[in-house]
């Protein structure tokens, strides 16, 4: 365990330390806006990811019509209709785990980054001591400016927002937007289900952690999120959000009442023939590449038809 | 299989999540409160130390038996804890609280005289008596407009302040007081000498970092070291710079020990550095693991060193050319100021004990008594001893 801890020390903490108060130092002594640039930084080292977390979220909003399409063909038989979602996402290169990656990525740096502004604006002479074992020797500056100046706007980085509801509000609302542009929708009423619950979960989950944690973390959280939502909008489109402020007159694509092109009815239609082949092992010579091309060239022909 | 795996996949989110508030609630419990490290100061049969819940204990130096426990009144909503070593005079003891308050009482631990003083800001260095006059700093001054820290001299006997000297910086050192002058380090990257009689400023001298250790002065000297890894030797009446020390890794946290012409400089990167008095020069470092974040002491003629290091936390008996003579693995980070008396060094650790150690002519340190702080008496003398 004290092996971990140390790892811990050295890869997360001792990093972010020192990038913080070298931002500090750089920034004119105000921490705020080194917790602003450093959150920039992070969101920039993570932007492949998150640009393949959008992509997916993409992916998935396309296949929501033939999903649509297999569970009202399957009804009556879950256990086909999770198989030929699986042999969908397959087809289509989707990966529903995928959008989870980056948000698993990010819970170490919260947890960090939450030790790391704990330390570096230290309320105690304990978090003092602990601080200067995680300063690198061989970086002076870091030295020369402890202890910093935790005030930023109205409040004292290392200690909860004062006001006490601005940075919760702020936190919770851009949690919210965050969550409505990344939720993946879902034909599946369980799932929806799940999504609405997250939707409204992590806004006052994190809200409510912000009442009690550091302002500076929520700071992070908050620009942090503003990021993510511009590089979610700029990928996949501003549908959510427009949505979201025409106040519900669009509906929750977590639960929308999906609309099906014909082209794509015809390639589930296809897809599920080819499921059923498959089943028949007529099919089984195939692979799922192949059958992949086969319902994407379908489908361009579906396209052509209807023009 | 896939009807498992769909669902399993539909659950990730909820999994997501669960994982989420388990890593937070693990990061929240590591928010720390202040819980303290002060340093015991022995009158006549008693010691008497800060507790980690902010109480003022005082116990038989020889057995560690109870004789009576203080606690510092304060707001609930304020954290409460005590840092620096208490000043006894011969009928009360004076101590600062974190929570921005002096007290004094007497020596039976009732409150006496005033009571208790608010001073403005937490207290991290203990007070210094000396005449009449308790002299204390304060990391912030919240009564005044530039907020920063201050040192107080305040009358022992009416609690009256009779001047306040404002510190452009925290003041977490404890003062030294000689001949007439006050010094301190601050927060603010700077050490200042000021009058005992009035606060007048007599010299300031800038450092490359903060200084929260409390100068030490001997021989027409101050010797005080700081974060930026430097300690300095000062000229006493002046403020100049007579020598520097620049070969520590990390910081100066706590006050040097003078033993003939030699000055031990104490390190947070874990060496007590013995350096020449007059020129400066290092004659040995005795290297540890940890950190050094207490002051050592002298005691059976030889150095006793705390030095923190989590677990592997030990006090270390050194001969004063350098060289180890043994050690006691406490177990515990020793971030206090060791105290000797007679043969005995006292200091506690923080899993809230307090702890004396009998260090015989040879070295060998032998454990007298535990004391736990939540608990009301000593541990059983049969108990397994630490040395």
């Amino acid at each position: 365990m004290e092996f971990l801890g140390d790892a811990w020390s050295t890869i997360i903490i001792q990093p972010m330390v020192n990038s913080l108060l070298l931002l500090y130092w750089v920034f004119f002594s105000n921490f705020g806006i080194a917790i602003v640039a450093f959150t920039m930084l992070v969101r920039l080292v993570m932007v492949p990811l998150t640009i393949k977390q959008s992509r997916q979220i993409k992916a998935m909003n396309g296949l929501q019509p033939l999903m649509k399409q297999l569970q009202e063909k399957y009804k009556n038989d879950r256990q086909r209709v999770s198989k030929e979602t699986m042999k969908l996402y397959k087809e289509h290169g989707v990966n529903p785990l995928g959008c989870l990656g980056p948000m698993f990525i990010q819970f170490p740096i919260w947890i960090g980054l939450f030790q790391a502004i704990r330390q570096t604006v230290p309320n105690n002479p304990e978090n003092l001591v602990e601080l200067s074992g995680n300063l690198y020797s061989w970086l002076p500056q870091v030295h020369s400016i402890i202890p910093i100046n935790s005030s930023f706007l109205w409040m004292d980085l290392a200690l909860p927002d004062p006001s006490p509801f601005v940075m919760p509000i702020l936190v919770g609302g851009s949690m919210f937007v965050m969550q409505k542009m990344t939720t993946m929708p879902s034909v599946d009423a369980r799932q929806a289900s799940t999504n609405r619950m997250m939707l409204w979960m992590m806004p006052l989950m994190f809200g409510f952690f912000t009442l009690n944690f550091s302002s500076g973390l929520a700071v992070y959280w908050v620009v942090s999120n503003i990021i993510g939502v511009a590089i979610q909008g700029f990928i996949t489109g501003w549908d959510p959000l427009k949505s979201l402020l025409a106040f519900g007159r669009t509906s929750d694509p977590a639960t929308d009442t999906v609309v099906v092109a014909p082209a794509l009815a015809s390639s589930v239609e296809e897809t599920a023939e080819d499921a059923r082949n498959s089943d028949n092992g007529q099919n089984g010579g195939r692979s799922n590449r192949t059958r992949a091309k086969g319902a994407r060239r379908r489908s361009r022909r579906g396209r052509n038809r209807r023009r | 299989m896939t009807r498992v795996r769909v669902r399993s996949l539909k659950n990730a989110n909820v999994v997501a999540l669960a994982f989420l508030l388990i890593l937070l609630t693990a990061a929240c419990s590591r928010i720390s409160t202040p819980e303290g490290w002060s340093a015991g100061v022995v009158k006549d049969d008693a010691l008497i130390i800060g507790t980690a819940e902010g109480s003022l204990l005082a116990v038989d130096k020889i057995n560690g038996s109870t004789l009576w426990r203080a606690e510092l009144q304060t707001p609930e909503d304020v954290d409460q804890a005590i840092y620096g070593k208490p000043a006894v005079a011969d009928d009360a003891v004076y101590v600062g609280g974190y929570n921005g308050s002096l007290y004094v009482f007497d020596l039976q631990g009732q409150e006496t005289k005033w009571g208790n003083q608010p001073m403005g800001g937490p207290i991290v260095g203990g007070p210094a008596l000396v005449d009449d006059l308790v002299i204390v700093g304060t990391a912030v001054d919240e009564s005044q407009d530039d907020g920063k820290g201050a040192v107080y001299a305040i009358d022992a006997e009416s609690g009256d302040t009779v001047w306040r000297f404002p510190a452009e910086g925290g003041v977490w050192s404890s003062p030294t007081v000689a001949d007439g002058v006050v010094y301190f380090g601050t927060l603010g990257q700077t050490v200042f000498a000021v009058s005992l009689e009035d606060g007048s400023e007599l010299w300031r001298r800038n450092t490359g970092g903060a200084v929260v250790a409390s100068p030490l002065v001997v021989g027409g000297r101050v010797y005080v070291g700081a974060f930026d890894s430097v300690f300095y030797a000062l000229d006493a009446q002046t403020g100049n710079v007579d020598w520097k020390f620049t070969e520590s890794e990390r910081w100066y946290w706590t006050q040097a020990l003078a033993a003939g012409n030699t000055i031990f400089a104490p390190s947070l990167d874990g060496n007590l550095y013995a350096l020449d008095a007059v020129t400066g020069v290092k004659l040995w470092a005795f290297e540890s693991e940890g950190a050094i974040v207490g002051s050592p002491t002298i005691v059976s003629g030889m150095l006793a060193i705390p030095v923190s290091d989590g677990g592997n936390s030990k006090v270390h008996l050194v001969e004063f050319n350098g060289s180890q003579k043994d050690s006691c693995r406490i177990g515990e980070n020793v971030f206090t100021t060791l105290v000797a008396d007679g043969d005995l060094i006292y200091f506690a650790a923080t899993d809230k004990s307090i702890r004396a150690l009998s260090i015989s002519g040879n070295g060998n340190p032998d454990e007298e008594w535990v004391y736990l702080t939540d608990k009301d008496d000593p541990l059983p003398r049969d108990r397994a001893k630490a040395c």
